[in-house]
């Protein structure tokens, strides 16, 4: 029953799987040409233009020109990056059960001396494998590719899938999110249409209502003065109050009530921060001794601090594996839901 | 028996496909399941193949029940579909490859062997088939399952006469070979006489009538008289159907024994004017027809 289901969905595995194979030789080849630019703008004299050196800005120049140059097709990356997943699992899923069930198929197998949830394992399982198959090493490709081109952004929306394991559990889900629509709808046009429309839901939902809730965040308070290991809070800069770890997500950065219980939020902050600024402003501020005294002064007549909430980088990984593993579960009860409904069918 | 079904009855939302049909068909005969567009014929196949459920009743096929999920009884039972539904870009190869992979007593010599003497070529996309050969193709993966019960969904429609010859030609040495039961449904009566030898006809949704063929055609007779001859049918006949021109009546009856002249020219009807009559026929309150319920509602 393998070969059958091997047969069946061959020609589109084959040309999705080429498609694959050229969005990564084009992956590599951008990824490699960016890691060497950037390498080479970085050891510049210039050290990526952080330096200044008099007379020699034509290089510096030159060399930023062919980094941007290098980047120009990064955007189509992260696009396919973030495409390839769903359209694999979109394709294959509404060939195995919605095609069948169209074309009428259905009959010919069913009719045969095999059982509906054999004929649907062996479905399953094919495209379930080649899913696997193809973009377990788009998505190395992909995660490496982000780190070559010098991005730290890990939690951004163009980047949080393609930088990470995701890739596979977004495009397992959205094979079996297509089965069970197949098996509903059992119409090809519609099944597409309508698995379109929940992956556009749930890829505009999922990462501003689930995915921030995944892991805890870390929430940290800090009065103006403190010193935090090899990063010094600013004193009375608004728009970084308190220290704000590298590549983090932040989910909030400003000053709060100590009282406040959770995560503040900015209405909150805007309530209280004019009154504090006001307060500080107050006080003569010749100097920056001045400015601190008074800073100090007024966090204390308010009871406020500096706080960051935030979901610091090492956590990347442990949010991947959450929410791949939210996906798979999704994927396991789509697939028993397509299973039901495959045993109702009357072709 | 190789079927019995009871008070089967399917339906589709508001539409009654098939309803409160009992019947019992023996085994090793070459069945023919006439009735028009919409009387259930296709939907009784697939209830016997285990592609559908039946809303009421209960289908027993060699007196097992018979259900989507019953593959055991499924290895049986050969189906081919009315709409020939077989993968459009498979190689003619890949088709036997498929019923090989699918069907544990497949017999992979007989579809080769039945394949080549109709020189189709193994390597043929089957989109690239006529009819005709499509048919075969399917033909050839329904008898190389090596059922014991066969159905058959319109399998000459939409070919040719010769390629209509052919493939009822190809059934009846398929049957004689294979020793099985077939069912088959058809709109073409003339096919029944050819290679049938039980019929069952299905009007609107009911089964009326369900019986051997040289039975049918030995208890219907067509009677004949002058308009004014004033002969009455036999109280024991049942009229199917009247017709008249300016000077003769004629009845077409089903008699329960052998009458008399009795001053009526007998002849037989061939089994095309049978089974019209009952096709015409309105709707029955039971699902077989009994000698005794028309009475003589149409005689004179």
């Amino acid at each position: 029953m393998i070969w059958v289901a091997w047969r069946f969905q061959r020609t589109v595995l084959c040309a999705l799987a080429l498609l694959a194979l050229v969005i990564i030789a084009f992956t590599i080849v951008s990824g490699s040409v960016q890691h060497h630019d950037l390498s080479e703008f970085m050891h510049a004299p210039c050290r990526g233009m952080q330096i200044a050196t008099p007379g020699r800005g034509d290089l510096c120049g030159q060399l930023a020109v062919k980094l941007d140059n290098a980047a120009t097709f990064n955007p189509y990356i992260r696009v396919a990056g973030l495409v390839i997943a769903p359209l694999l699992g979109v394709m294959l899923g509404v060939l195995a059960v919605a095609s069948e069930v169209e074309r009428r198929t259905v009959r010919l197998a069913w009719s045969q001396s095999i059982s509906r949830t054999r004929w649907f394992a062996a479905k399953v399982g094919v495209g379930a494998f080649f899913v696997v198959i193809i973009l377990v090493p788009t998505a190395f490709v992909m995660s490496w590719w982000n780190g070559a081109i010098g991005s730290t952004d890990l939690f951004g929306r163009s980047t949080y899938v393609i930088a990470g394991w995701d890739l596979v559990a977004w495009g397992l889900f959205m094979f079996a999110l297509t089965l069970l629509l197949g098996a509903a709808i059992r119409h090809v046009g519609w099944t597409l249409a309508a698995a379109t429309l929940v992956f556009l839901a749930v890829a505009v939902t999922f990462p501003s209502t689930v995915r921030q809730h995944l892991v805890a965040p870390t929430v940290q308070w800090s009065q103006p003065s403190d010193k935090t290991q090899g990063n010094s809070l600013v004193y009375g800069e608004s728009d970084s109050p308190a220290f704000i770890p590298a590549n983090a997500w932040i989910f909030f950065s400003g000053i709060a009530l100590r009282s406040t219980v959770g995560i503040p939020t900015y209405a909150q902050m805007n309530a209280i921060d004019p009154k504090v600024y006001g307060c500080i402003n107050r006080y003569p501020h010749k100097t920056q001794s001045d400015i601190n005294s008074a800073t100090d002064k007024c966090y204390k007549k308010f009871d406020v601090e500096n706080v960051v909430v935030y979901i610091p980088a090492n956590q990347f990984w442990t949010l991947q594996l959450r929410e791949g593993l939210i996906y798979l579960s999704a994927g396991i009860v789509f697939a028993g839901g397509a299973l039901v409904l495959i045993r109702r069918i009357e072709p | 028996m190789v079927i019995e079904t009871e008070s089967l009855t399917k339906r589709f939302r508001r539409r009654t496909a098939l309803n409160d049909c009992s019947l019992s068909i023996p085994r090793g005969r070459v069945v023919a399941l006439v009735g028009p567009n919409g009387s259930g014929k296709t939907t009784l196949l697939r209830l016997l193949a285990g592609l559908s459920r039946p809303t009421q009743g209960r289908i027993s096929v060699f007196g097992e029940e018979m259900s989507t999920s019953n593959t055991d009884l499924r290895a049986r039972v050969g189906y081919l579909d009315q709409d020939r539904p077989l993968y459009e870009r498979w190689r003619v190869r890949e088709i036997l490859e498929f019923g090989r992979r699918t069907n544990p007593a497949w017999d992979p010599a007989f579809a080769a062997r039945h394949l080549a003497l109709l020189d189709i070529d193994m390597e043929s996309p089957v989109r690239n088939l006529s009819g005709g050969q499509r048919a075969q193709v399917a033909l050839a993966v329904c008898f190389a399952k090596r059922p014991d019960l066969v159905l058959l969904d319109e399998p000459a429609s939409a070919l040719d006469p010769v390629a209509r010859q052919d493939l009822l030609q190809n059934i009846t040495e398929l049957f004689a070979d294979n020793e099985a039961s077939v069912l088959m449904a058809t709109h073409a009566i003339d096919d029944v006489s050819a290679i049938c030898d039980y019929v069952i006809i299905l009007s609107q949704s009911r089964v009326v009538l369900s019986e051997d063929l040289d039975y049918v055609l030995e208890s219907h007779r067509l009677l004949s008289r002058g308009l004014n001859d004033g002969v009455s049918v036999p109280r024991d006949a049942v009229v199917l159907e009247e017709r008249r021109t300016t000077r003769e009546i004629t009845y077409l009856v089903r008699l329960a024994m052998p009458m008399e002249r009795d001053g009526w020219r007998i002849e037989r009807p061939t089994f095309n004017e049978i089974a019209i009559a009952y096709l015409r026929d309105r709707p029955r309150s039971t699902s077989t027809l009994s000698v005794t319920d028309r009475g003589e509602s149409g005689a004179p």
